[in-house]
């Protein structure tokens, strides 16, 4: 049995799968088992290619369905098939380092009940997604934390730092969950692994509150990669961002909507952000499991406001402040409309927001100037500056300067 | 106008110098030029090169009819040079000519600073490599002023002093004007460069006569190293002893300052110790209260050697030094450990303000190539203006 299921849900996105599928399997690592879940209208180019130029055991190509799946039900149906005593789950145009494997065996090794295991990540947008100066981002820390379960979920359901979006760290995107935890939430949440559109903070939220133990590695395994046609992308333009959200919607007209219809801060309005989306899927999650919401209404509040000072230019902070102030009007009979006050538009906020250099132990480099085409050659290059594996694997406490 | 001179004296290393000349090229700025003296025994390499390359902003300087000491080499650019700023590296090293633009905003925020510095980056050539080397970037990127007090500290005292003086300003991955320059050929002996130890020499000289110092943290150039490299030597004390003997024997006037029994082979602080005391010597500058520090800058010289031998080599030959200089009280300061574990592994990653990498990232061939991809992880040049905002 393989001790890691990688999950690589795609669609119609084959050249940067198999870009990704080339970069996982130089890896050495041998108990890995990794399932493509192919979503795509056009089944020959995987299928082929797993046929003719490609042959890893460790490798498996689930074919597209007879009809279009949404991405939960794509999901669902990889980690159905995964066999993997851990399952972790990346986009098709992203990286992991399959030594997320032992890292993980390590912290069995330390927790003997950890059910849940997160890393940092860095992130990289293909040579194609680079519109304007685009950073691509290395956290270089290595330190080994165990989760504060109250704070996580303070963080994650009740929204406490108050930032444009919540911390959350752990889940099966970009993170491992044990087999066991995740046969948990099915009995648990709906008897499905994922029910919520925004699958990976669905999955934020489940891992999180079920989970006995987590545990993070500061040192980053694997890479968020954004191509041109990524959802991600779709931040460096709001045009992009809202056709993608049309997409988004439609797909999954059935099962749990993508808004809550108790929290009017529509997706579809021209002022739509990550932090409602997210919103919208914490909320939902809380609201239909019974999960304490105190605070959460103040601390939403909060994240606008920082929402909109991260605007890009003048006009999307007006559409911004305009769709929050709506909402706020029209939630808990307008209680929080008095305590939105967000600060008015400073345009050098942007300016320094992506610039290349080492703030707050986050290396940023400026990606035009970066000689790596692709996630995975990223991540060789830029693991240089990091903590070897080899290291943290034996637990090294010690080092020379 | 030229706004800064790049200049880069070489012997016998062209393959180095038109890497460097390649890369500095391929700059858009047009207000620089490239100022190569070249002190070869052939002088046909660099000249065949040069002719090929059809850009005023490169000027060759070629060879002597006998090759020249490296202050006489370092001398004759000084005249040749047209930019308001002077810069020197090494034929192994990098400077970005994006300086210019900190040079202009120098001249706007703060017009009577004539000595400009910037955040140190290191690079050994792969041919010189051995094994893995971790290298280092300053993280913060801030743009700071120095008081002329706190840098004489700095230099003649050894306050904060590792195993060299901590003072990065002068001309050698530093810039000064021309003004600057020509007040100290006025004030010091008739010449801009006199002693062997080239770019301590001429610290020693900015550190006194500067109007004003600035240093953005952000590093600008690399100190390169290959195989024939001084700093190479330093590594290994028989091949030290041999570059330092061309070192001493090309001083215009002596080397060795007088009363300090530090042979100058024994390590950079012994070596930079007679530079600095043979300056102030020659110049009237009797000043006391620095010899402890010196000491302790002993020490850090013995403690960066990896090798056991050596370090007890180092230990004996500087605490004799000490002891015959200030006597047993003065050895009993000196107490260098050696703290090389090669069981324990090099840091990488960030810690203190610095970034500790592996030096090959990137897989670079030069220290052109390694600047281009350091770039690509600090801050941008050319934000620092909106910065200052």
């Amino acid at each position: 049995m393989a001790h890691l299921t990688i999950c690589v849900p795609t669609r119609n996105r084959q050249r940067y799968c198999i870009e990704t599928i080339r970069a996982i399997a130089t890896s050495e690592v041998l108990d890995i088992e990794v399932l493509v879940a192919d979503n795509s209208d056009d089944e020959t180019q995987l299928s082929s290619f797993f046929e003719n130029e490609f042959d890893d055991a460790r490798f498996r190509l689930l074919p597209p369905q007879d009809q279009v799946l949404s991405m939960v039900d794509n999901w669902e149906r990889a980690m159905e098939n995964a066999t993997g005593k851990w399952v972790t789950f990346i986009g098709d145009d992203d990286y992991i380092d399959p030594r997320a494997s032992d890292l993980i065996k390590r912290y069995e090794r330390i927790h003997v009940d950890v059910e849940a295991v997160g890393w940092s990540r860095m992130s990289y947008n293909w040579p194609d997604n680079r519109p304007s100066d685009t950073m691509a981002t290395v956290p270089a820390g290595s330190s080994t934390l165990v989760a504060n379960k109250v704070q996580l979920e303070n963080f994650l359901f009740r929204w406490t730092e108050g930032k444009n979006r919540p911390s959350s760290g752990f889940g099966v995107y970009h993170g491992a969950a044990s087999r066991k935890l995740m046969e948990r939430i099915k009995a648990r949440f709906g008897n499905r692994y994922f029910e919520h559109p925004n699958v990976d903070y669905d999955s934020s939220c489940k891992v999180t509150a079920e989970a006995r133990k987590l545990v993070t590695c500061q040192r980053p395994f694997s890479i968020l990669g954004a191509c041109s046609s990524s959802n991600s992308a779709g931040l460096h333009s709001q045009k992009t961002m809202h056709e993608r959200t049309k997409t988004f919607m439609q797909e999954t007209k059935t099962g749990v909507p993508v808004e809550h219809p108790d929290f009017p801060f529509p997706l579809s309005d021209n002022a739509l952000s990550v932090c409602v989306s997210v919103a919208h899927t914490t909320y939902w999650f809380c609201k239909k499991y019974n999960i304490d919401l105190t605070g959460f209404g103040e601390n939403f509040v909060k994240a606008a406001m920082e929402e909109c000072a991260f605007s890009r230019d003048s006009a999307e902070y007006e559409r911004k402040v305009d769709a929050f102030k709506r909402g706020f009007s029209l939630w808990e009979n307008g209680r929080w409309v008095s305590h939105f006050q967000p600060a008015l538009y400073d345009p050098n906020r942007l300016a320094f927001r992506h610039v290349s250099g080492v703030i707050n132990d986050v290396i940023y480099f400026w990606e035009q100037k970066v000689k790596a085409k692709t996630p995975g050659e990223f991540y060789k290059f830029s693991e240089r500056a990091l903590m070897p594996v080899e290291h943290i694997l034996a637990g090294r406490r010690s080092f020379t300067t | 106008m030229t706004a800064l001179s790049i200049c880069i004296p070489t012997r016998n290393r062209q393959i180095y110098a038109m890497d460097a000349i390649t890369h500095l090229l391929k700059s858009r700025r047009q207000e620089f030029e490239i100022l190569v003296a070249d002190n070869s025994d052939d002088a046909e390499v660099l000249a065949t090169f040069c002719k090929s390359i059809d850009d005023p902003r490169l000027r060759l300087m070629p060879p002597e009819d006998a090759p020249l000491s490296m202050p006489d080499n370092w001398e004759r650019m000084i005249p040749e040079a047209r930019g308001s700023w002077i810069s020197i590296i090494g034929d192994d090293d990098y400077l970005d000519p994006e300086l210019c633009e900190v040079l202009r905003l120098a001249a706007k925020i703060a017009p009577k600073v004539e000595s400009i510095s910037w955040g140190r980056s290191y690079y050994i050539w792969p041919e010189a490599r051995t094994s893995t080397e971790i290298t280092t970037l300053p993280v913060p990127s801030n743009l700071r002023g120095y008081d002329q007090k706190e840098l004489m500290k700095r230099l003649f005292f050894w306050e904060e002093a590792a195993d060299r003086p901590a003072c990065p300003f002068g001309i050698y991955h530093g810039a000064v004007k021309r003004e600057l320059l020509e007040r100290i050929r006025e004030t010091f002996s008739g010449r801009y460069f006199e002693h062997g130890n080239v770019d301590y020499d001429n610290i020693c000289k900015t550190v006194m006569l500067s109007g004003g110092f600035l240093l953005w943290e952000r590093p600008l150039s690399v100190f390169g190293a290959c195989s024939q490299s001084n700093s190479i030597g330093l590594r290994n004390r028989e091949i030290g002893k041999e570059r330092t003997k061309v070192v001493l024997a090309e001083s215009k006037f002596g080397f060795e300052a007088e009363g300090f029994p530090f042979s100058p082979d024994l390590g950079i602080a012994a070596s930079i110790g007679h530079t600095i005391e043979h300056f102030k010597q020659r110049y009237g500058i009797d000043l006391s209260g620095w010899e402890e520090n010196f000491i302790r800058a002993c020490a850090k010289d013995c403690e960066s050697s990896f090798d056991r031998q050596e370090f007890n080599a180092r230990k004996e030959a500087y605490g004799a030094a000490i002891e015959s200089w200030r006597g047993k009280k003065a050895k009993k300061m000196f107490k260098p450990e050696y703290k090389f574990r090669p069981d324990v592994p090099p840091f990488r990653g960030t810690a203190d303000g610095i970034l500790y990498f592996d030096m090959d990232m990137g897989e670079t061939a030069s220290a052109a190539e390694f600047y281009e991809m350091i770039d690509a992880m600090l801050f941008p040049v050319h934000l620092l203006e909106s910065r200052l905002a």
